[in-house]
């Protein structure tokens, strides 16, 4: 492992380290925004079933892959945490919550948006944006708990402990959810149509995809910095700012 | 062992009328439905496994943080962390103490409940199984809620924030299997469903609990 | 021109939730950055302050 892999592990170096990572990612990211909606917002053909309104799927597809993704992420980041107590995985976890909560609502929103011209309704309880929901509800938690203990170390290990029981429950509740739509609603709607995509539409999918991708790594590591910054610091001053308005 | 639970539920019986407490609670929730919604029977019979499901899992909740906060704060706790006997065996007698004393009021009077909501006989027994095999599970997996949060501030609503979301399967479940024999098909293929729940939470979650006390006592 | 412009707009009928699922998209995530650069320079601030 090169040394650098090594410094990483440690607040400060990291913080020194990912100097101007964030503009250098963010020019990426803005790029990828404008050309993915650009291309599936003009360019890509229209759904023969849904017409325009398909369009939604660029904005709504990614935000959704990118929920469960960064609860994925978290997860790791407090099982390495768990197993070898790098600061800096914590860190991690710490600063993607509230962007996963909001990815999360992006997905809820846009689905309803795309639910009202489609099913007539703004909301369907339909597997796919309940469990969503229920994720939403998750990661509130997640942050309620970490918000609610001031040390750090105390809140990395009891959210993370939560986090991995919780990564074992979603797996249920994806489940359980399947199972009470089906029992009440027969099958459940198809929300992407034909399950294979065409070409056209499916690369300018991949490029917000990796937009959302971007984004995310790039306020990840404005948050983790800050963060980093926090804690170094003595106590008494984290607590300091604690009382202002820190929160992540 | 036996003198253990039998001290536990001494603890909890010495304040008889606090005991209760989660049966009017229940009774009452059981109420607002109706007064809430529609008296009328039809859509009452329809609700009711889940309002009587609802009304269960909200007197758990209530009911929740007094597994621990007792013990954490006469100091009691650590002292048991740090004994010599099995934290795990003391766990096991505390949630079943704690289920024993929420649970089972729930049990006795779920039959009146399901009588005040017009719900058939047939399905107030497929209740009942539910919410015996579902109470327990309720129970353990809020058990390692309430020891991660045990002395935090904002403790009850962060408890019921954290933990909703892990009973929603079991109201899924339950529910279904209601559901299933008002229909005229057979619960059990829900209740298996419920039972594997229940099992899976005893094998697993005391020893997340004990890990979660070890960590909050910190 | 503008009649296409309009087309293009409208989206069959569709455009008012195309279009605001893609502004609240955008905005959710321009307002994520802003407020996160902001706590940065906020810390970085007050790490200068403090010896």
């Amino acid at each position: 492992m090169p040394r650098w892999f090594y410094q990483l592990a440690s607040p400060k170096y990291f913080y020194q380290m990912t100097e101007g990572w964030a503009l250098w990612l963010g020019v990426v990211t803005a790029i990828l925004f404008t050309v993915g909606l650009a291309w599936g917002l003009v360019w890509a053909p229209i759904d023969a079933q849904q017409g325009e309104a398909f369009r939604i799927i660029y904005v709504h597809v990614p935000a959704a892959f990118m929920s469960l993704g960064v609860y994925v992420f978290i997860v790791i980041n407090a099982v390495i945490y768990w197993v070898w107590r790098i600061k800096v995985a914590d860190i991690l976890a710490a600063s993607a919550a509230v962007l996963g909560a909001w990815f999360t609502v992006i997905t809820l929103v846009t689905g309803m948006l795309w639910g009202k011209p489609m099913w007539g309704a703004w909301w369907l309880w339909d597997p796919r944006l309940t469990f969503e929901l229920i994720l939403l509800f998750c990661y509130i938690g997640y942050i309620a708990l970490r918000n609610a203990i001031s040390q750090p170390e105390r809140a990395a290990q009891i959210s993370g402990l939560w986090i991995m029981i919780g990564v074992v429950n979603v797996p249920i509740i994806h489940y359980s959810v399947e199972w009470w739509n089906s029992i009440h609603q027969g099958p459940s709607i198809n929300i992407l149509g034909e399950s294979t995509i065409h070409a056209s539409m499916y690369y300018p999918l991949l490029l917000m995809l990796a937009a959302f991708g971007f984004y995310f790594i790039t306020v990840l590591l404005i948050k983790a910095r800050t963060l980093c910054l926090q804690r170094e610091m003595s106590a008494s001053w984290l607590k300091e700012l604690d009382n202002d308005d820190a929160r992540t | 062992m036996i003198n253990l639970l039998r001290y536990q539920l001494l603890l909890a019986f010495r304040q008889r009328g606090e005991l209760l407490y989660g049966v009017w609670f229940f009774l009452l929730i059981i109420s607002l439905f109706p007064l809430a919604i529609t008296p009328e029977k039809e859509i009452l019979s329809l609700i009711a496994p889940g309002a009587i499901w609802i009304a269960a899992v909200l007197a758990t909740l209530l009911v929740l943080p007094q597994l621990f906060i007792t013990d954490f704060t006469d100091g009691s706790l650590e002292q048991w962390l740090l004994s010599p006997r099995s934290t795990l065996g003391l766990l096991m007698l505390k949630t079943t103490a704690h289920w024993l004393v929420s649970a089972l009021p729930l049990l006795i009077f779920t039959p009146l409940c399901g009588l005040l909501l017009y719900l058939p006989f047939e399905q107030i027994i497929i209740l009942w199984l539910t919410l015996l095999l579902g109470t327990p599970t309720l129970s353990l997996f809020g058990g390692i809620a309430v020891a991660l949060t045990v002395g935090l501030r904002q403790g009850g609503i962060l408890l019921a924030l954290l933990v909703l979301p892990l009973y929603i399967p079991v109201l899924i479940f339950a529910s279904s299997a209601v559901i299933a024999s008002s229909n005229g098909l057979s619960a059990l293929p829900h209740l298996a469903l419920l039972a594997a729940l229940l099992l899976f939470s005893l094998c697993f979650t005391p020893y997340i609990t004990t890990q979660a006390l070890r960590l909050a006592m910190r | 021109m503008m009649q296409e412009l309009n087309t293009f707009f409208a989206m069959q009928g569709y455009g008012v939730y195309i279009w605001s699922s893609v502004l609240l998209t955008i905005g959710i995530l321009l307002g994520n950055v802003c407020y996160a650069r902001k706590q940065l320079r906020n810390a970085q601030q007050i790490s200068k302050e403090k010896p």
